[in-house]
């Protein structure tokens, strides 16, 4: 195996007042190095469960992983003690970037004392040598070097500059891979387009992967070789990306990509979108879960469940193709 | 305009006013302010959907709760209608009369819903103080079904409901009392993708149906496309080009609104809209607001505020390429 990151067969499930919601049931994908991959769909899909087991930051003890196996480069993410995961992976060699960065910086810390302890944790390195280091990466992100930022705390940064902040944190370690939870919902267009572009660059720049979460179609594309659209914990579609934008084979990609409004949309019509809601994860209904929203719904599809095609390109889960 | 009016604005502006230290008072600072809304004027057509965009800390939400009266103005003119009074300067009590016709749905649908209330509680309240009447609860239930909900959904609470749904109470609520004019302050922007279309889809079927007029605060372009009539782009508390959604997309006259329109990432093209860095946003002691990041800048520009030009659609520049 030459991959960086694979993911076989993983489900996961919490229990709350006694009932078992199923957040992922069998999620199966993998990231090939120096590439990146989107997980796509609405809240309650399982994409961001799924990214939290990789981090293994999962609630304890309401979650637990029933089964499945995490390997990161070659090695089993799951089995390995939690000391040694903490020090040598999370924050080490795969980085995190959140969806509101405001909540996960100390308010009370100044911005050098935050990065210092980070990198101190995982890296022998001296403060002088971190603090260089981190000058260095100010620029490749383009926040002002110097002690500018360092002795700010964060409520004194706008919203782009946290993010790069966030952007510059994660690279303090060298990571190979980085999970974005929605990295730009919580930014303004014009910001939102300035951390793309970011993200972009570093990408070739510094042989990064990521593990992209969103249920914005639009942003995809900008940053991403490989697209897995999940409904109801799980995949029910992936394939390069060019393929599911070009030809969406599940419904609901259909659907989501239908939904996403751009303005070089000719509006005229009226858009659809999906109907209904998401199922609960402790009441999926029979046979294909998204059936009840399904525009092209047949017989079959209310009895069994589709599996997702054996094709190593391109595979969808839905009778349609089976 | 030969279009009927339904609500017309005129010069708003609301400073607010940063506090002094108490040192600062003795010295006698002068107090500073941040300009929320700068002479803000323009006009919501009857049935029509007018859309306000631009960036964070433009003022688009200051403008919304001005509209309601839930913050006041220090200054300017707001009419309804024929109606020869300035909505601004009514006491509260004159207000409660144009309460119904100026209903507002807000950002996000888990804080604008008690969730001590179940849904028939909360349409009930509005109902009971302006509909005085018998059958609430068919009234209740002929809104729920406006809105998409079925009558299950009159004893449920907000937190057994999801996003979507709440938001779809939060508007049957607003139109509990018939109003002429929503205010809806980003309506969508906390709901997924998919839901969003939905909540657009049933806000345009009811402006359609009821004739109702919508102003609608939003930053997402796409949307402002999808549903708007008009477009009002505001930029640091000024109104910086006022135009109907068509000549807007086609041709945007404001560098601003160009810039705007160039960075929304769109999934046809990949390399569309390299808008580059829009620089920091600085607001210049005189001349024109936008000049410290407009690529066309002229020496002109920082001298003089142009004005908003006379005529449709309206912008506010001095020289553009």
């Amino acid at each position: 195996m030459n991959d960086l990151l694979n993911i076989e067969d993983i489900q996961v499930q919490f229990h709350v007042w006694n009932r078992i919601y199923q957040a992922v049931d069998g999620v199966s994908f993998t990231i090939p190095r120096r590439k990146s991959v989107a997980l796509v769909g609405e809240s309650g899909c399982g994409k961001t469960v799924t990214a939290l087991s990789i981090m293994r930051l999962l609630p304890r003890p309401q979650a637990h992983i029933k089964q499945g196996k995490i390997y990161f480069d070659n090695q089993d993410l799951l089995k390995m003690s939690l000391p040694r995961y903490q020090k040598y992976y999370r924050g080490r060699l795969i980085g995190m970037m959140f969806q509101d960065p405001h909540s996960v910086l100390n308010p009370v810390i100044s911005i050098q004392t935050q990065i210092t302890e980070h990198v101190k944790y995982h890296l022998k390195m001296k403060t002088s040598e971190i603090l260089d280091k981190a000058n260095n990466i100010f620029q490749l992100v383009n926040l002002p070097a110097g002690e500018d930022i360092l002795k700010k705390y964060p409520h004194q940064l706008s919203g782009g500059q946290i993010q790069r902040l966030m952007i510059a944190m994660t690279l303090m370690t060298d990571p190979s891979l980085i999970i974005a939870d929605e990295p730009t919902t919580a930014l303004d267009v014009t910001i939102q387009r300035q951390i793309l572009d970011l993200l972009v660059a570093l990408k070739s720049e510094r042989d990064l992967s990521y593990l992209l979460i969103t249920h914005n179609l639009a942003i995809v594309h900008y940053l991403v070789d490989i697209v897995c659209i999940m409904y109801a914990g799980q995949i029910v579609e992936w394939g390069p990306c060019e393929a599911i934008f070009q030809e969406p084979l599940h419904p609901y990609t259909r659907g989501l990509l239908d939904s996403v409004l751009t303005i070089s949309k000719e509006t005229k019509t009226k858009i659809r979108g999906i109907p209904g809601m998401v199922p609960e994860a402790c009441d999926f209904p029979s046979g294909c879960r998204f059936h009840p929203r399904c525009p092209e719904k047949m017989n079959i599809c209310s009895k069994e469940m589709p599996m997702l095609s054996e094709n190593k390109e391109h595979a969808v889960r839905c009778w349609l193709y089976g | 305009m030969a279009e009927k009016t339904i609500l017309s604005l005129h010069d708003i502006s609301k400073i607010f006013p940063l506090r002094l230290a108490f040192w600062q008072k003795l010295l006698g600072v002068t107090p500073r302010g941040i300009t929320a809304l700068d002479k803000v004027s323009f006009s919501v057509p009857e049935g029509s959907i007018v859309g306000v965009i631009g960036e964070s800390g433009c003022g688009k939400t200051t403008l919304a709760k001005v509209l309601t009266r839930l913050e006041n103005a220090d200054s300017g003119e707001v009419y309804y209608k024929h109606e020869d009074r300035n909505l601004l300067a009514l006491t509260s009590s004159e207000f409660q009369k144009f309460r119904r016709r100026i209903q507002m749905i807000f950002q996000n649908p888990y804080g604008a819903l008690n969730p001590r209330l179940s849904t028939f509680q909360t349409l009930k309240e509005p109902l009971e103080i302006y509909k005085k009447g018998t059958g609430i609860e068919e009234q209740a239930i002929h809104i729920l079904n406006m809105v998409g909900l079925t009558a299950d959904y009159l004893h449920r609470y907000p937190h057994e409901m999801s996003g979507g749904q709440r938001q779809r109470v939060n508007i049957a609520r607003a139109l509990t009392v018939d109003p002429e004019i929503l205010i809806a302050d980003e309506p969508v922007s906390a709901l997924d993708v998919s839901t969003q279309i939905n909540i657009l889809n049933l806000l345009k079927e009811i402006q359609q149906k009821n004739n109702i007029a919508l102003l609608l605060i939003t930053h997402d372009l796409g949307i402002a496309k999808y549903i708007c009539d008009r477009i009002i782009v505001m930029y640091l508390g000024e109104v910086v080009e006022w135009s109907d959604k068509d000549t807007f997309f086609k041709k945007p006259l404001h560098p601003y609104s160009e810039m705007l329109i160039e960075s929304v990432p769109r999934f046809e093209d990949k390399n569309s809209g390299k808008a580059g860095a829009l620089p920091k946003k600085i607001k210049p002691d005189k001349g024109c607001l936008f000049a410290p990041r407009c690529p066309y800048v002229i020496s002109a520009c920082r001298e003089k505020r142009p004005p908003l030009k006379d005529g449709f659609p309206k912008v506010r520049f001095i020289r553009h390429l």
